[in-house]
């Protein structure tokens, strides 16, 4: 046996220099994955239909809010709500899913402080209007609900996917 | 009666090599450089060519430092070569400085849509925007200090570092931003390394989306975050080629941040364990039978010619690469159980299949499986998809994260791979499938 009829036989030979069809499959790979890119599938599951919610601090599950600082969370079909007592006179409510990562923001994931909702998963701070702050994981907003709060009486209305009145 | 069996598959192909004369480094050489063919720990490599991470790379789990073989592997593969484009300047002849040092990098940046799609106002649903995600810029060295000892170590930079000037910033709760090892490695002796370590945990994968070590509940904190790595020692003893066995203790401070970062779910004791068992057998079926004690002298006769030169080469056996096995990481009340399963060919094909169990402190139970299938047509593209499983149950209930993968390995030059793929999300809340493609670049 000869060493190059050996050599054959102990190893598959490759040739490694791309040919002609090896360069058109190899293009045809990129158009196709490029032409991918138009298939893009979503669906929510779930009711997605807005609604308009009363609370009162007084009651489960807001009594959080009763106080400055205090935090609570709602679902209102597919959309996730978390409610910040802002002050005394104020509730704000703003879309729980981080817009960086989808991180749920409900606590402790969530941390209100310096009057900004920061997401810890990733360190994104989000402004009272659903703004990112600069420096963040991301610059993309998350949406805020309009509140409509009577301190006095500690009840409230929060308007998610709907108009406020 | 099965280890008679893979007792004679071993002796099988033992006298086959011998016939052909080449030693087994010999043939795992040519074997890295044809079959292979790719330039990072992939664990379809490993089960393709037949061979451990440690032939190609430094750390026995894979990562960016190649040894002078895996650099001579990846640096073989391109669709394209840099002289094909002009690019000669670009061309690496060698990952070396002098003797004793070599030094790697791995780069990948991904377009995709990150997140999830979200119902807007009047029933709309809404899809985030592409957008660029710098997900690694790790470099690598290492130094042989002796025959039987070497220091190696890779370092990531992330995004802060030079935006904020951070020289550590990690993504995930528990990723650590660099790996730092000494290794010990001498024929006949386990090999072992201590140092700031990830240990051998299931089948290390290529892809950190891959839910096998995530977390369905809450997919920004994976239970074995990419990178992840401890203060410790681990032992890899390989005394046959169908079996490998590896254990470590290591001092889990980072494993802690990935377990009890965000909330605290799982008391640890003051070191983790880790074992993990392998099983690599080598089916052999088919092909001519095993030649008798042959070696070069006997093909020379005394009129010194040489009767076979005409003859038709003897059938090529059908050869599978296995790998199955399980592993332990546990600490305290924390356990992930993996186990896996995995079979492929020189010709190409891969199929593998692995299953992840881990309970906590607190109710945190997460069952995932993942079942994955590649085909490497040639050595500058491989098809792959991949569909798995993620369950989480909790106090809360049950979360849970279905994926679905199918995409393309594209070494359009040495060191430069694209990767588009296609993946469907789904869970309870939606479903979401996009175009996702990655740039890798490495040496």
């Amino acid at each position: 046996m000869s060493s190059d009829t050996r050599a054959k036989n102990a190893l598959p030979v490759i040739d490694d220099r791309p040919n002609r069809r090896q360069v058109i499959a190899g293009l045809g790979c990129v158009v196709v994955a490029s032409q991918m890119s138009g298939c893009t599938i979503a669906e929510v599951f779930g009711d997605t239909e807005g609604q308009a919610v009363s609370f009162d601090v007084t009651q489960a599950p807001f009594e959080a809010l009763a106080s400055p600082g205090g935090i609570a969370t709602l679902d209102v079909g597919v959309r996730k709500v978390i409610l910040i007592r802002r002050n005394e006179a104020e509730v704000i409510a703003l879309d729980r899913i981080c817009s960086h990562a989808q991180c749920d923001m409900a606590p402790p994931l969530g941390v209100w402080q310096d009057d900004a909702l920061r997401c810890i998963c990733h360190d994104t701070v989000f402004n009272v209007d659903g703004t990112a702050q600069p420096g963040g994981a991301t610059g993309d907003p998350i949406e805020a609900f309009a509140v409509e709060f009577d301190a006095s009486a500690g009840t409230g209305v929060v308007f998610v996917g709907v108009e406020s009145s | 009666m099965m280890r008679a069996s893979i007792q004679s598959i071993e002796d099988r192909m033992s006298t086959v090599t011998r016939a052909h004369g080449l030693s087994a480094s010999a043939l795992l050489l040519p074997l890295c450089l044809l079959v292979a063919g790719t330039a990072h720990a992939l664990p379809r490599m490993s089960l393709t060519a037949g061979s451990p991470c440690v032939t190609c790379h430094t750390n026995p789990t894979g990562g960016a430092g190649r040894n002078t073989l895996g650099f001579e592997s990846m640096n073989d593969v391109g669709l394209l070569s840099w002289s094909d484009v002009g690019l000669d300047a670009l061309a690496a002849e060698h990952n070396t400085v002098g003797e004793r040092v070599t030094l790697g990098y791995d780069f990948r940046v991904l377009w995709a849509r990150l997140g999830q799609p979200t119902a807007a106002s009047g029933g709309e649903v809404e899809v985030p925007d592409y957008v660029t995600i710098p997900m690694q810029l790790q470099a690598a060295v290492a130094l042989k200090m002796t025959d039987t000892l070497t220091a190696y170590g890779t370092y990531s930079v992330g995004s802060k570092t030079t935006s904020e000037g951070e020289l550590c910033d990690p993504h995930f709760p528990g990723q650590e931003c660099f790996d730092v090892a000494l290794q010990y490695e001498s024929p006949g002796l386990p090999m072992v390394r201590v140092g700031m370590i990830q240990p051998s945990i299931g089948i290390r994968p290529d892809d950190h989306t891959i839910y096998i070590r995530g977390d369905a509940a809450n997919r920004s904190q994976p239970i074995i975050p990419v990178n992840y790595a401890d203060w410790g020692a681990e032992a890899m003893y390989h005394p046959v080629s169908w079996f490998r066995v590896e254990a470590g203790v290591v001092v889990p401070d980072n494993l802690d941040t990935a377990l009890n970062g965000f909330t605290e779910t799982a008391d640890l004791d003051g070191v983790a364990y880790s074992a993990r068992i392998s099983y690599l057998p080598q089916l052999v079926f088919g092909g001519a039978p095993p030649a008798a004690e042959a070696s070069d002298d006997d093909f020379d006769d005394d009129f010194d010619d040489d009767f076979d030169a005409d003859a038709p080469p003897p059938p090529k056996p059908t050869v599978w690469n296995t790998w199955m096995g399980a592993s332990l990481f546990a600490s305290g009340d924390f356990a992930l159980i993996n186990g896996f399963l995995g079979v492929g060919s020189h010709t190409g094909w891969e199929v593998r299949a692995e299953v992840s169990r881990s309970t906590r402190t607190t109710q945190h139970e997460t069952l995932n499986a993942m079942v994955t299938a590649s085909y490497t047509p040639a050595d500058w593209v491989s098809v792959n998809v991949r569909a798995e499983r993620a369950r989480t149950k909790t106090d809360a209930g049950e979360r849970k994260a279905d994926q679905y993968v199918a995409g393309l390995e594209l070494f359009v030059l040495p060191g430069v791979e694209v990767r588009p793929e296609y993946r469907l999300v789904e869970t309870e809340a939606y479903r979401f499938g996009h175009a996702v493609i990655q740039l890798h670049t490495f040496f």
